[in-house]
């Protein structure tokens, strides 16, 4: 943006940018990653949301992706809560990654859906954890914005893994995670609060 | 400086008197201590002959009947207990005024066989009372010669000192104080010694004083039967409510507690709440109930509900912040209200913490288990964040090994080999590689079994 053009929208009232409209203020938790802080609206992960992490398998670099936000939650001493993991998740190397592991509590895998569904909205209705993961394959959009509307009166931001994208998600955020030549490639599908979608590449770390 | 007169301690809810300030004041006379032991030789006859529990109920209800002469009151199975006279006497008006009250009341009322013995020490009251003697000793210096004649069997001895006793020509008490008290600790055991300088009051006699124990149990009976679970919850949410007053009142916290419904025909259903710590928060009790309410099947409609508490704790849970409200409380979070909800539903099983263990099999490395602490920190080495729960065979081309797709760029290998002292030894060598569809693996060739590929892990 030219001088001129910058002098005119601040001396006349009636003149805006049109990202300032949708961007609002950085009000996301920081991921961690300053790539993909770039690309999410408000800067890091929406607070107190559903965010849906959508990759083609398990274990594709989307655990790595919250691994600072893992860190930084367990050091304020508050639970991460793992519902149904596909696997084990592995105590040494969450140790390396400077997590403290006292904090995770796994729920499952062998328990229903419903009773899954009915865990996931009780744990964050209850403001009792700082972090909920869950690996879900069914999810309709109703349970989607059910849960939605517990992270927000529970305070609490929550991660669904899924294998595929749901249409119109009411999710405050899509994000597709690949393997790609340069570590992680995410990909924003839907973001509340933008209105268009980057995507960025994650270096593996170490 | 005035000295203190007495000390309260709300522990133990014990008084101790300062006895020169009290006298003085007039506070109390320092009256002496009077001990009245009373012994139903045929209680178990009376009750019910083969029937040990209802004996034991039968003496807890007349202790706490005998609460009413004295305020401390203790119990001595098998037959027997004790009550403190001395501090009652003024109240009633003498001692044989609480004798007669006594008698009274045991033979009439409970219609028992009894005898009582009052002395200044517990134990030779109850030697006294046990000898079937209904006497009175009031000073101390008389026991010796009131419980001389007394036969050896009144002491708390096995068959084989009793008849080492009567071998050694020992028959009675007064045989035992002509013998020379350090022979007869080396002989017969230090406990003897202690019991009969217990009896003369030369030693100090602790006891356990009897208390009633806190119940609680509340009833809801309807002119009507109730179907409706739902219809139930009202009623439940009521005796919870009256619960959690006892417990405010009484500055006690509950861990368990039951709610049963009453049908008309069927059996009675029961439900068992038990936490994980001990609480007495109303909104919480109530939820714990109608969770498990939910998750019960009740037999037929329901005329009566009554919720009873038993097992009560006056420990309160640890406060954790100063100011309660403020930022610094939602930080340090506990999680067992929480859980707590969930596991009625889930089963504890299903709920896990995982920690480390010092092993170097990956496979033993991590734990998931209930116990909270963590683990040994493991050595700072390269692992995936998804460990398989059973390695998967990979497909081994000419070109490669395939998971997704071709596995490149390994790194490594790192071997691990270990294990072979509890037949589940491992001989591998891991690799770190990338599976341009899966993304980062962690692979192993097994060097024991025909040189198998595996996927072990996944770096998420």
């Amino acid at each position: 943006m030219n001088n001129s053009l910058r002098e005119l929208i601040r001396n006349n009232p009636h003149l805006w940018s049109g990202d300032e409209v949708c961007q609002g203020k950085p009000d996301g938790i920081p991921t961690g990653h300053a790539s993909l802080d770039a690309i999410l609206p408000g800067g890091g992960w929406p607070k107190n949301a559903v965010v849906e992490m959508i990759t083609p398998h398990w274990g594709t670099g989307e655990l790595q992706l919250l691994l600072p936000l893992m860190k930084s939650m367990t050091r304020r001493r508050r639970w991460i809560l793992w519902v149904c993991p596909p696997y084990i998740p592995y105590a040494p190397a969450l140790v390396n990654a400077d997590i403290d592991i006292s904090f995770l509590m796994t729920i499952g895998p062998n328990i229903s859906c419903r009773d899954a569904l009915w865990t996931i909205e009780k744990a964050l209705q209850s403001q009792r954890c700082g972090l909920l993961m869950a690996w879900l394959s069914h999810l309709p959009n109703g349970v989607i914005r059910r849960l939605q509307l517990a992270a927000d009166a529970g305070k609490t931001p929550c991660v669904l893994f899924r294998n595929q994208r749901g249409k119109n998600s009411p999710a405050a955020l899509q994000l597709q995670v690949k393997h790609s030549d340069k570590g992680i490639h995410a990909r924003v599908l839907k973001a509340r609060g933008a209105h268009q979608y980057h995507s960025a590449d994650i270096p593996y770390p170490g | 400086m005035p000295r203190p007169i007495s000390a309260l301690s709300f522990r133990d809810s014990l008084l101790y008197r300062e006895e020169e300030s009290c006298n003085k004041t007039g506070a109390s006379t320092g009256q002496q201590a009077l001990w009245l032991a009373v012994c139903l030789p045929k209680l178990a006859l009376e009750v019910h002959p083969h029937n040990e529990i209802a004996r034991e109920k039968r003496l807890e209800a007349l202790a706490a009947w005998a609460l009413q002469f004295s305020p401390l009151v203790s119990l001595h199975p098998p037959c027997s207990f004790l009550l403190e006279a001395g501090g009652s006497i003024n109240y009633f008006g003498g001692l044989a005024a609480i004798r007669d009250t006594i008698a009274r009341e045991l033979t009439e009322r409970w219609k028992h066989v009894f005898y009582q013995a009052t002395t200044p020490t517990p134990t030779a009251s109850l030697m006294l009372a046990r000898a079937g003697c209904n006497l009175v000793v009031e000073r101390g210096a008389d026991l010796r010669s009131v419980l001389g004649p007394l036969s050896i069997e009144v002491l708390p001895l096995d068959d084989k000192r009793k008849q080492h006793l009567n071998k050694t020509g020992v028959r009675i008490l007064r045989d035992l104080w002509r013998l020379p008290s350090d022979g007869l600790a080396r002989r017969f055991g230090t406990d003897l010694v202690t019991h009969l300088d217990q009896a003369l009051g030369k030693l100090p006699d602790p006891l356990n004083a009897y208390r009633i124990p806190p119940r609680f149990s509340d009833t809801r009976e309807f002119s009507f039967e109730i179907e409706e679970q739902q219809s139930l919850l009202p009623v439940v949410h009521e005796l919870v409510t009256g619960l959690c007053d006892f417990l405010q009142k009484q500055d006690l916290y509950t861990m368990d507690y039951q709610v049963h419904f009453y049908h008309r025909q069927d059996p009675v259903t029961m439900l068992h709440i038990g936490l994980r710590q001990p609480i007495r928060q109303p909104g919480y009790l109530m939820l714990l109930a109608e969770t498990k309410l939910s998750r019960t099947e009740l037999a037929a409609a329901v005329v009566r509900v009554t919720l009873t508490a038993e097992r009560f704790y006056s420990v309160a849970p640890r406060t954790r912040c100063l100011f309660p409200g403020s930022d610094l409380e939602r930080e340090d979070q506990d999680i067992a209200p929480l859980l707590e909800q969930l596991s009625p539903r889930l089963g504890a099983a299903a709920l896990k913490n995982i920690t480390t263990h010092a092993d170097h099999r990956p496979e033993y490395a991590c734990r998931a288990g209930v116990p909270v602490s963590a683990g040994p920190a493991p050595p700072d080495i390269r692992r995936p964040l998804w460990l398989l729960p059973k390695p998967r065979e990979l497909l081994n081309k000419d070109d490669g090994i395939y998971y997704r797709s071709r596995i490149h760029s390994l790194m490594g290998p790192e071997r691990i080999v270990t294990g072979w002292w509890d037949n589940h030894g491992i001989h591998r060598d891991y690799y770190v590689g990338t599976d341009d569809i899966a993304g980062r693996v962690w692979i192993y060739h097994d060097l024991t079994t025909r040189q198998k590929w595996y996927l072990h892990g996944l770096f998420g």
